[in-house]
């Protein structure tokens, strides 16, 4: 090949002019080829990005403080809290961004019961209704009794809740009262953490 | 495999049709002649890699430096895909410019390509375009100033405010600017590019690629198919085209400036392609400066638009497969040689300047902080780099004449917040970081704890403004030792005893409720001297020579100021 100049007419009925085109036509095939991988390879990495990164979320620490224990009455009523802390919107960082609410409820001296204001069932804002003393959910009527399990009559239909409220965590430290911030997946009978 | 394949041809022809462009006989196979495949190549790579771009951009003066700096940082092989889009815009428009010399120097203007010449120069303005309206997007110090000085020029032809205002959609470059030229970048403008490329390529199909110019007595190039010949040059050429922006834009890439400040003080650069121009402007004065802004320059492209009406010969005669005339020749390298030099003699001006070498290293250095910082403490809504307005506020308000130890003697702030500066600090609190040369020095005793205790104390201080994961039993002993040890000075936290009335004035030390929380932190930047923070400690002499209130302080600066504290203050000099 090398003996032939590059700019020689090709003549289609000579054998090895044939191979010399055969070549260069798999030649310019395969170089266009890595030339359009080289070309999307980048590109499509970055769209890609947000299957390997971290969705949005909560920066930081998953305990928050909720108030000083004397804010929760033994006894008392639950009392809706809702959680701030530094979220997370894409490439900005939202100070003090609601993350979620929690019902808290002083049982004891010490004791507390702190359910999640997140419905098992889909996800909505469960609201608590002093009249009935239960808890409610807007969305599709799923209903709780104060102590989070399932309530036997939820109204005309059946109660669509595939398991109690979500029980969180909770210590005290000093005075203050503090509740681990979890999120569970809606919609399943059994409790499965999302990341 | 091969049913559908004759389905496919039956119903579309689409393999007759690249066979026929494939059969196209060209006058030789050379690399020389793929200029025009490149700079189509190079179209393509900002069209994917734009494309890719603008998943993530968002052009808002409160957004565009945060998502440049998310695809930078945060997206996978994000700072290759802008490397390559930024390089990009030069590769396209050298070989644009070399596509045209060597179109002129083929005489390949003439008819019947004339209409092709013209289509060719208007894609060049359009390029150029390109460039200027995608260079101030990413919203940082150069693109915003450099889009200052060229929109300037714009404004300084006849009728030229007008096109300004419309072009950044008022008079101040703001979010409606960012947007306007989104939609021409990356928009209008490349649509007008694809469709103007659309017909030149078919007009170069009709008539054909041109021979080089050739005596009348050398013969005809020997012709050949496009396909493989030509076809495997492009396919090479194009490559090592790629591959030399993936290697820019790996190994240099594209420098992200701190966020545009159009308060500052920025030596402003257009980008090198518009060099020459801004280098014409500074040869003219006064009323001549209109030469420089818009006679030269429209002479100039008047003259490109005109070179097929300059030289009417005609190819299709035997003798005549010649270069060009020489009044087309002559101006045009007048004018690349005037473009050439006018850039160089910018370039090797700045190379020379010492000042704005020095400011280039302080540009350097600002962008280098922004993006750290930027990584550090979060981009809020606004825009703003967190961090970085603190660093600001922490220069610009005063705090680092005396917290730098540059005035008077004031704690350091570096480490601020954290736990080992905490336990420093009990051990040694007339230690020159802490208290030691300012009125506060000899106030505090040093705790007397050691070991567990001392761990037990730093834990239950941390605690009182913080979520804590110290157990109950450690708090408790830290209490108990808080109580033995600092309850003569200091309230015991949660037991609020006392107002800031009753204080012993004497005394008593800071209120320790809520330490170290977002919001005792604020109030002690607020007002350092309150009672129920240093100034009980302190009389009435020392307080005023003390840190004094900064009520001038928005909410807002505070919050800022705050956050970078509680971060430890990085940046801080001591």
């Amino acid at each position: 090949m090398a003996d032939r100049p590059t700019n020689d007419p090709p003549v289609p009925d000579a054998p090895r002019d044939l191979s010399r085109r055969r070549f260069l036509g798999r030649a310019a095939v395969g170089a266009g080829a890595c030339v359009g991988a080289g070309l999307l390879a980048a590109p499509t990495a970055m769209v890609l990005t947000p299957l390997v990164s971290d969705g949005p979320g909560a920066a930081g620490e998953r305990w928050f403080r909720v108030g000083p224990l004397s804010a929760f009455p033994v006894g008392g009523p639950p009392t809706r809290i809702v959680l701030r802390a530094d979220q997370h919107d894409a490439w900005m960082t939202v100070k003090n961004a609601p993350v979620g609410s929690v019902f808290v409820q002083r049982t004891g001296e010490t004791e507390l019961a702190v359910l999640s204001g997140v419905c098992p069932h889909l996800g909505c804002a469960i609201g608590y209704r002093a009249d009935g003393d239960r808890f409610q959910c807007p969305c599709h009527g799923a209903a709780f009794a104060r102590d989070g399990s399932l309530a036997a009559d939820a109204g005309a239909s059946p109660n669509p809740a595939p398991r109690p409220m979500d029980a969180l965590s909770w210590r005290v430290r000093g005075d203050a009262v503090e509740v681990r911030w979890v999120r569970y997946r809606p919609g399943t009978a059994a409790q499965e953490e999302i990341a | 495999m091969a049913r559908l394949r004759d389905a496919l041809e039956a119903r579309t022809g689409l393999g007759a049709l690249l066979r026929r462009f494939g059969a196209r006989s060209l006058p030789g196979a050379r690399v020389a002649n793929s200029t025009g495949a490149l700079v189509v190549m190079a179209f393509l790579i900002q069209v994917v890699t734009g494309l890719a771009l603008a998943t993530t951009y968002s052009p808002a003066t409160t957004t565009a430096w945060g998502s440049v700096w998310a695809i930078e940082h945060q997206m996978l092989l994000g700072s290759v895909v802008r490397g390559v889009h930024h390089w990009g815009s030069s590769a396209i428009i050298i070989l644009a410019l070399v596509h045209m010399t060597q179109t002129l120097l083929y005489g390949a203007y003439r008819a019947p390509r004339d209409i092709n010449w013209i289509l060719g120069v208007l894609m060049l303005l359009v390029v150029l375009g390109l460039g200027l309206t995608g260079y101030m997007l990413p919203w940082d110090q150069k693109g915003y100033w450099a889009t200052r000085v060229a929109t300037g020029i714009i404004s300084e032809t006849p009728g030229g405010d007008a096109l300004r205002e419309l072009m950044i959609g008022g008079s101040e470059l703001t979010t409606a600017s960012l947007t306007r030229l989104y939609g021409l970048h990356a928009m209008l403008l490349p649509g007008v590019l694809g469709l103007l490329t659309v017909v030149h390529v078919a007009l170069h199909l009709r008539h054909g690629t041109k021979a080089r110019p050739r005596k009348a007595a050398a013969p005809a190039p020997p012709t050949v198919t496009f396909w493989p010949y030509q076809a495997v040059r492009i396919a090479v050429m194009s490559g090592l085209l790629l591959g030399a922006l993936l290697a820019i834009g790996i190994l240099v890439g594209v420098g992200l400036e701190a966020p545009a400040d159009p308060s500052s003080a920025y030596q402003a650069r257009p980008e090198w392609y518009f060099m020459g121009l801004f280098e014409l402007l500074k040869l003219f004065d006064g009323p001549l400066v209109l030469i420089g802004t818009f006679v030269l320059p429209t002479l100039a492209i008047v003259f490109l638009f005109a070179v097929p009406a300059l030289d009417r010969a005609r190819d299709d005669r035997a003798d005549a497969n010649r270069g060009p005339a020489k009044r087309v020749l002559i101006p045009y390298v007048a004018l690349i040689v005037g473009a050439v030099g006018l850039t160089a003699a910018a370039l090797i001006k700045d190379a020379n300047d010492e000042t704005y070498q020095k400011s280039r290293v302080e540009v350097r250095e600002a962008s280098e902080r922004a993006s750290e910082l930027a990584a550090l403490g979060g981009i809020d809504p606004s825009g703003r780099i967190v961090f970085f307005e603190a660093q600001r506020l922490y220069r610009e308000k005063g705090c680092a004449d005396c917290h730098d130890g540059t005035t008077h003697p004031s704690p350091g702030l570096l480490g601020f917040g954290t736990e080992e500066r905490l336990r420093a600090f009990l051990k040694a609190p007339d230690d020159p970081r802490f208290f030691g040369g300012t009125a506060l020095a000899g106030k505090m005793e040093p705790v007397r704890a050691e070991g567990e205790k001392l761990d037990a104390l730093v834990a239950y201080l941390r605690s009182l403004g913080n979520p804590s994961d110290a157990s109950a039993e450690v708090l408790k002993q830290g209490r108990k030792v808080f109580r033995g040890q600092c309850t003569d000075c200091h309230n015991l936290p949660g037991k609020s005893l006392f107002d800031a009335d009753a204080y012993d004035l004497r005394i008593a030390g800071p209120d320790l409720a809520g330490y170290g929380s977002f919001e005792w932190v604020r109030a002690l930047v607020r007002d350092a001297n309150h009672p129920t923070y240093f100034g009980a400690a302190m009389s009435a002499e020392q307080r005023d020579q003390a840190m004094p209130p900064y009520p001038d302080l928005t909410d807002d600066e505070l919050s800022l100021l705050t956050r970078w504290l509680l971060a430890g203050a990085p940046g801080a000099k001591r």
